[in-house]
């Protein structure tokens, strides 16, 4: 917690709900066990589980995927937990015990790159700033933006920068302010596929009030940085305390739920300062988008 | 249970993390059962600015009703369980400090039997005024925002020369000299490099006052004005004298609304010739919002809850409002009291400070703890026996294990008023964490990005380090005297841990303990009755009782002879150590300061060191010289070094003041070691790469009841980026 992204919004949610509904909600910090014996690694999950239900109803949200593994391994026992269900956010995976959502960014991230291409003329040259190479959705997201950006075969330049060579680079902003300074006479904007490694080039953008445009990523980041002329905001919060209240009244919750850009669940939301020069034209690109998500889902 | 509770711990030091929302429905049987469990109450004593017109009031208020009911559902959930039937619950007296006579009311409230413990007071001045009555009678006093640098030293626990030798005094944050540093290096990232300090002439301001300047000068800002204030009646003079100072910013110690309201109202009239301003925390509260344009786009640091946490967003969805200033650390003062409370009951145990100094030192299993289900589960793992880590709304609860007094990492953002909104941009902390930069990470990086660029300018510069040497002095003797040759030997331990040969030190040593007929321990000595034996091995090169206090020079210089065989062999490639423990004379009544030779009879006079100093540059004879110097009154002898290049002096206490021992055996009937010492062993041992500026800070903060000064830090070099690794790692 505390990225002021997708996990504060995650965090925010579960928050509301529980307050609205009089619930008790804890934080809980696993690690997982790397070189331990997966056995024990496992055995310890199910002692978790067990402590923390004892009786009660419970809800476990799990904010990313890192568990998928060990939830298809646990299978049969995790489904002898009646009084438990599990919320994963941020999965594709509906063949477990689990209930998952998805936010895909890769149509926002289409329609935000035909958007800049279209209507700020001034960027010529893109950085993307991705957190890793391993990392296949925000492989997507890249591969969708450039899509959009260079939509009619244009010259101008997407460059990539991966923050970790192989994996992590989501937590990361002195690192990524530090690169601000060799971006900035490069480029004219970046894409932080990152995380809240983000806060480095909107830091940066604070200081340095003619520096490139940064985009926001997972939240609105417009307070940030009067530098951020969009964000491509996955409504984290909204969907998640709804999903909440509605297994609260006890509805049958559908195993799997893809929130994109159909759904309003994700969106481009261009900051104030820019909505006279961007708001106008952006639904001009969002049924296009929609089939791109479509499409970059499939393959992603 | 405890099997559970033993493997979680275990199982919490590996790996990568990911964080479990577990979200528990309430049950209509236990709320039945939670209804039929009565309470034992304790009273907790609340002094905070609570009047009618306190921009503070109903966020306190607020505030402290919420942890109260976290902390007892939490608890109540946990008894249900377990099936007992009584539970802790506390209750509140309510007190403004703002109109209360506040010494009469620290009297009464810390001889009342019936007070558990009080939170408060908030502001520094008054906790000045209350402490005192709180340390004789040890009542704990848990302050939220007890940030003078002063203050906590001056009720520091302490086991020698200083007054208050058990802790009483919890303040859950740390002091000023963190956020002037994080202040200043958001400033220098924003491109000021000319600054103004604006403080009001109060135990609040003079940290700021005391601190910022050293700072700002280590870190390359030009300081063009030191102005102070008493009220707001003589606050505008001053404001104009730092607005005038042509500084690029001003920097504003303001104490509230009114001042900061006031200083606002003046920038105005500058126009666009105003400078930029930056304020410190007790600026920032909701007031803000209310005064518009006024406020618009002006910024500021201060301390904050660690984003980590989650408390700030929790405390917007309960309060629809953002938290103001130290909220979280008022939440975090009603959880302390409350886990105290409830620990008490659960242990019987009668001293609260005990139960407060294990409870903030434990360092088990780590979650958020501030809410119900945290305080649940905290609950449960302590009665099972663990030993969790106290985690709170504002970050760790953590003390320093020895001072105690004040947490060891605060959280601070970098807040700012945009749009009509209070905006946090970023957030700090002295080491960094998972959510908060390091204050100054990008001055370090950016620091060492310019000092490529200004090597071919650099006004010291060195000659290559080819050899290092230490000097290593106890002018006293006898065995009252025993900690000073444990100091001395206890350096010199370190040092050949440190890969240096004996014949690069030179131990001079009285070398009357380790066979004193008074020692328990024949042939050992130590600085701590659990140390190791620091005697064996050690090659000491003269005896007191056989030189005079004048050979000292003559050994710092070379000068070899019959009578000195072992003297220094350095040359301008040398680095120099010099480490001098004994007693110090202070100067008057015809009589210059020195260090005391044996006994107060002859002295190490400041002449003696002086000429020492000017000779040894003179003749080239080291490169760089760093000189330690722990005896009372050190700083008059530190200051013989003013003006040489190469020298720093570090000494354990300003020109008036004493120093103190720190542990006393009553087995040996002596004391061990001084404090001063062990704070420069430890920061060798543990940190030997540390900037001075880290080695500094360390002493500051660890050497309690005098004042460590560094001197001749401008004909030396930048304390900032140089560091010790160079005296201590060895060199042949």
């Amino acid at each position: 917690m505390g990225d002021r992204t997708y996990y504060d919004e995650l965090y925010r949610g579960v928050s509301e709900a529980a307050m609205e509904l009089d619930c008790m909600f804890s934080i809980d910090i696993i690690r997982q066990g790397e070189g331990t014996d997966l056995k024990d690694e496992y055995s310890y999950f199910l002692d978790y589980l067990e402590a923390i239900g004892e009786g009660h109803r419970t809800l476990v949200v799990i904010g990313n995927d890192n568990f998928e593994p060990m939830i298809h391994e646990l299978q049969p026992q995790l489904e002898k937990l009646e009084d438990i269900d599990f919320l994963l956010v941020e999965s594709k995976d509906s063949t477990t015990v689990m209930h998952t959502i998805y936010f895909p960014l890769s149509g926002v991230c289409y329609q935000a790159g035909r958007l800049t291409r279209e209507y700020m003329t001034d960027v010529q040259r893109i950085a993307i700033a991705r957190a890793n190479p391993s990392d296949i959705p925000i492989k997507g997201m890249a591969e969708s933006f450039r899509e959009g950006f260079m939509a009619d075969g244009s010259s101008r330049i997407i460059d990539e920068y991966f923050l970790q060579p192989q994996s992590g680079g989501y937590e990361m902003p002195d690192s990524t302010y530090r690169l601000s300074y060799t971006l900035d006479s490069l480029y004219q904007m970046v894409l932080p596929l990152c995380g809240s490694s983000q806060q480095g080039f909107l830091r940066y953008n604070r200081e340095h009030p003619e520096s490139f445009y940064t985009i926001g990523l997972d939240a609105n980041m417009q307070l940030y940085s009067e530098r951020v002329p969009f964000s491509l905001v996955k409504h984290v919060s909204s969907a998640v305390k709804e999903w909440i209240t509605r297994w609260h009244e006890g509805q049958e919750m559908p195993r799997h739920m893809h929130l994109g850009l159909e759904s309003g669940y994700t969106e481009v939301v261009v900051s104030e300062d820019y909505k006279a020069a961007l708001s106008p034209f952006l639904p001009n690109f969002l049924n296009e988008a929609i089939l791109k998500e479509k499409e970059y889902e499939s393959v992603y | 249970m405890n099997q559970y509770i033993n493997k979680h711990i275990s199982y919490a030091l590996v790996g990568c993390m990911v964080a479990l929302l577990c979200f528990v429905s309430c049950r209509q049987e236990d709320d039945i059962y939670i209804s039929r469990i009565s309470s034992v109450r304790y009273t907790v004593a609340v002094v905070l600015p609570i009047g009618q017109n306190s921009e503070y009031k109903q966020r306190f208020e607020e505030s402290i009703a919420w942890a109260a009911e976290n902390l007892q559902k939490g608890e109540r959930r946990l008894v249900s369980e377990t099936g007992d039937t009584v539970a802790v619950e506390l209750d509140f007296e309510w007190y403004d400090e703002d109109t209360e006579n506040l010494s009469q009311l620290a009297s009464e409230l810390s001889r009342r039997e019936d007070i558990f413990l009080m939170i408060g007071p908030m502001r520094n001045s008054n906790i000045d005024l209350m402490a005192p009555a709180f340390a004789n009678e040890k009542k704990p006093m848990i302050v939220p925002h007890g940030c003078s640098e002063e203050i906590i030293r001056k009720y520091s626990v302490g086991t020698a020369g200083v007054r208050y030798k058990t802790p009483f005094l919890w303040s859950l944050c740390e002091t000023d000299i963190s956020q002037s540093e994080a202040l200043l290096a958001k400033v220098w990232e924003k491109g000021y490099r000319t600054l103004a300090l604006l403080t009001p002439d109060d135990v609040y301001g003079k940290t700021f006052n005391d601190w910022m300047p050293f700072q700002a000068q280590e870190l390359g800002f030009i300081m063009l004005s030191n102005e102070q204030y008493d009220d707001i009646g003589s606050l505008e003079a001053a404001a104009r004298a730092s607005f005038d100072s042509g500084a690029e910013c001003v920097v504003c110690a303001a104490r509230g609304a009114a001042e900061t309201r006031r200083i606002l109202e003046l920038r105005r009239q500058y126009g666009n010739k105003a400078p930029q301003l930056f304020f410190t925390d007790a600026a920032l509260s909701s007031a803000l919002l209310d005064m518009g344009e006024l406020a618009e786009g002006i910024e500021g640091v201060a301390q904050y809850a660690d984003p980590a946490t989650g408390f700030q967003i929790a405390y917007e969805n309960h309060f629809k409002r953002i938290a103001a200033g130290v909220e979280a650390q008022v939440y975090d003062a009603v959880l302390l009291a409350g886990v105290a409370a409830m620990a008490h009951y659960y242990y019987a145990e009668e001293d609260v400070n005990s139960l407060l100094g294990r409870l903030t030192s434990m360092e088990g299993e780590a979650f958020p703890a501030w809410n119900e289900m945290g305080m649940y589960s905290y609950l449960k793992y302590l009665y099972a026996g663990a030993e969790p880590s106290l985690w709170g709304a504002g970050g760790w609860l953590t003390f320093d294990r020895e001072a105690y007094t004040s947490v060891l990492t605060s959280a601070y953002t970098h807040w700012m008023v945009y749009d009509g909104q209070l905006v946090c941009l970023d957030y700090m902390s002295t080491d960094g964490g998972k959510r908060t930069s390091v204050s100054l990470a990008s001055w370090n990086w950016q620091a060492r990005q310019q000092q490529q660029l200004q090597n071919q300018d650099v006004a010291i510069s060195y000659a290559p380090l080819s050899d290092c040497w230490a000097v290593l002095v106890q002018g006293s003797a006898e065995w009252k005297n025993y900690r000073h040759q444990a100091d001395v030997l206890n350096v010199y331990a370190a040092l050949r841990q440190q890969g240096y040969e004996d014949d690069h030190i030179i131990l001079i040593l009285s070398d009357d303990i380790a066979r004193n007929d008074r020692n328990l321990y024949k042939g050992e000595v130590r600085t701590h009755p659990d140390g190791t034996d620091l005697y064996e091995g050690a090659v000491v090169d003269y005896a007191t009782d056989t030189l005079r206090a004048e050979d000292i020079a003559h050994i710092l210089l070379g000068e070899k002879s019959e009578h000195l065989p072992t003297v220094l062999e350095t040359t301008k490639h040398s680095n120099v150590l010099f480490f001098w423990s004994g007693h110090g004379i202070s100067s008057g009544a015809g009589r210059e300061a020195g260090f005391a030779w044996r006994s107060d009879s002859q002295y190490f006079t400041a002449p003696m060191l002086h000429s020492a100093f000017v000779a040894l540059a003179e003749q080239e004879r080291f490169r760089k010289l760093l000189a330690f110097f722990e005896p009372c009154y050190s700083q008059t002898m530190a200051e013989q070094a003013e003006g040489i290049p190469g020298i720093l002096c570090l000494s354990s206490s300003a020109s008036n003041e004493q120093s103190f021992a720190d542990y006393y055996s009553i087995e040996l009937g002596t004391w061990m070691s001084d404090r001063f010492s062990n704070n420069i062993v430890r920061t060798f041992q543990q940190t030997p790469d540390a900037t001075f500026r880290e080695l500094y800070n360390g002493l500051v903060t660890h050497t309690l009841g005098s004042h460590v000064h560094v001197t001749n830090a401008s004909c030396f070099g930048n304390l900032y980026t140089s560091s010790i690794a160079e005296f201590i790692q060895y060199h042949k």
